[in-house]
């Protein structure tokens, strides 16, 4: 599964995922909870598309979020692009492809995204709250990403499954 | 015989590649970059907006009769009061520009208030911001000041064609010169990320160590017009406590913020009208 299309189809989702998730912390926010969508943007790629495809298309995602954060660009796609290229170690040892599998995926590397996040941008002070907060995200950011990770891994193969490209016409001798 | 690609299955080695050949591209390039990016996003950002404020006139829709007719009223009356304070404000401000005449004292710096919509709020643990649906073709610039109806609500960090993100007061990062209320001497404000299910708070320093702070005799922090961002004296939060700080010689305390910018809809940019704001040095 190599070429434009898988690619597009990983882009175009994660940039909907994103917008989704933007909305949905849009009334998170005020109770002091950010849903952190990370580990999604990457198991499909990881999983299923060959590593310059999965790659690509993960390091553009992560330009599209990082963008729009008062950090280097450059963070947000290091980060995503560190952890399509563990799940795509992994995906050596594990042979099971179905969406399941792949939601327990996602919720790992979201998990270890969101740490390694919080880690990297550790403040000085304040602590306690920050830890709190930390809490917060991971049990929120976990409860939905494995369930929402089974419905889009569903989704971008049933996409890629109906534009696929139609079998070559034998010609009658 | 084609070559096995040296790339091939190894996601670390064209991450690494990848990674060097953007930190190889020159600066200016990479924030064309960011800023393409961004801009791409924005029309998306603004629809979903547009969409919430449908849903929020459906629902306004389905108000009866009745109730429309007794907020109508309880408009009117509270038209009626503003209008008897702007009559009172406008008298104030000739007094005062007298005052000024006669003691012959610079003209401060004047601001147009440019009302925005919120369309986006980003208050996670490490930043916290909103997006406003007004930008550089606005005359908003990055440094300009931002308030509503509680108070100050931070300062432009970043400006788009049609768009804006806002540094909130909540944030990190954020700084700002303040003074009490009825006091003149400066002190330094800070900003703290909100926590898990807690209303927004941040922090201020550098109190000389004759204040004193209690739940029954709060001290109103305000702005101060230090820096040019803001005028003089509008609201920031309140101080309940203080402590003497590691040097003994100021205080630090906790300060209470306004609950409402945790949910803002709608806030206000202080694009100063004389030349020599902090946007006019922006190209």
């Amino acid at each position: 599964m190599s070429g434009l299309r898988p690619f597009v189809v990983v882009l175009v989702a994660n940039a909907v995922l994103l917008l989704l998730v933007r909305e949905a912390n849009f009334y998170l926010n005020p109770l002091g909870l950010t849903l952190f969508p990370a580990g999604l943007l990457v198991v499909f790629a990881a999983w299923h598309l060959p590593v310059g495809t999965g790659m690509a298309a993960v390091l553009l995602t992560g330009l599209l979020w990082g963008a729009r954060l008062p950090v280097p660009l450059g963070l947000m796609p290091l980060f995503l692009g560190l952890a399509h290229g563990l799940l795509f170690h992994l995906r050596r040892r594990v042979r099971s492809r179905d969406p399941l599998t792949a939601a327990w995926a996602a919720a790992g590397a979201n998990a270890l995204l969101l740490l390694g996040w919080t880690v990297v941008l550790w403040p000085g002070e304040g602590l306690a709250a920050y830890t709190l907060r930390f809490l917060g995200d991971l049990l929120l950011s976990e409860a939905l990403v494995f369930p929402a990770a089974y419905w889009f891994v569903s989704l971008q193969e049933s996409v890629l499954h109906r534009w696929r490209p139609a079998p070559p016409v034998e010609e009658e001798g | 015989m084609a070559g096995r690609n040296p790339l091939r299955d190894r996601p670390f080695a064209v991450l690494a590649v990848l990674i060097l050949a953007w930190l190889l591209l020159p600066p200016a390039v990479q924030r064309f970059a960011g800023t393409a990016f961004s801009e791409f996003q924005a029309p998306a950002e603004e629809a979903l907006s547009r969409v919430r404020d449908l849903g929020r006139y459906w629902s306004l829709r389905t108000l009866s009769r009745r109730e429309l007719i007794e907020t109508g009223r309880e408009l009117s009356r509270l038209n009626a009061l503003y209008r008897l304070q702007a009559g009172e404000t406008e008298a104030l401000r000739q007094y005062n520009a007298r005052l000024r005449g006669l003691l012959d004292l610079p003209e401060p710096v004047g601001f147009r208030r440019e009302v925005a919509r919120v369309t986006g709020r980003e208050l996670t643990n490490w930043w916290q911001s909103v997006t406003i649906r007004k930008g550089r073709e606005d005359g908003i610039r990055p440094g300009h000041g931002v308030v509503f109806a509680g108070g100050v609500v931070g300062r432009v960090r970043e400006v788009f064609a049609g768009t804006a993100r806002v540094e909130l007061v909540t944030s990190p990062g954020f700084r700002m010169a303040a003074h009490f209320e009825g006091d003149r001497r400066p002190v330094r404000y800070e900003g703290r990320p909100v926590g898990l299910l807690t209303d927004p708070e941040g922090q201020v320093r550098d109190v000389p160590s004759d204040f004193f702070a209690s739940p029954e005799e709060p001290l109103e922090l305000v702005s101060s017009r230090l820096g040019g961002v803001f005028p003089d004296g509008l609201p920031l939060g309140t101080v309940e406590r203080l402590q003497t700080g590691p040097s003994g010689l100021f205080q630090t305390g906790p300060v209470l913020l306004d609950p409402g910018l945790l949910t803002l809809e709608e806030v206000a940019v202080l694009v100063p009208e004389t030349r020599g704001g902090p946007g006019d040095a922006e190209p």
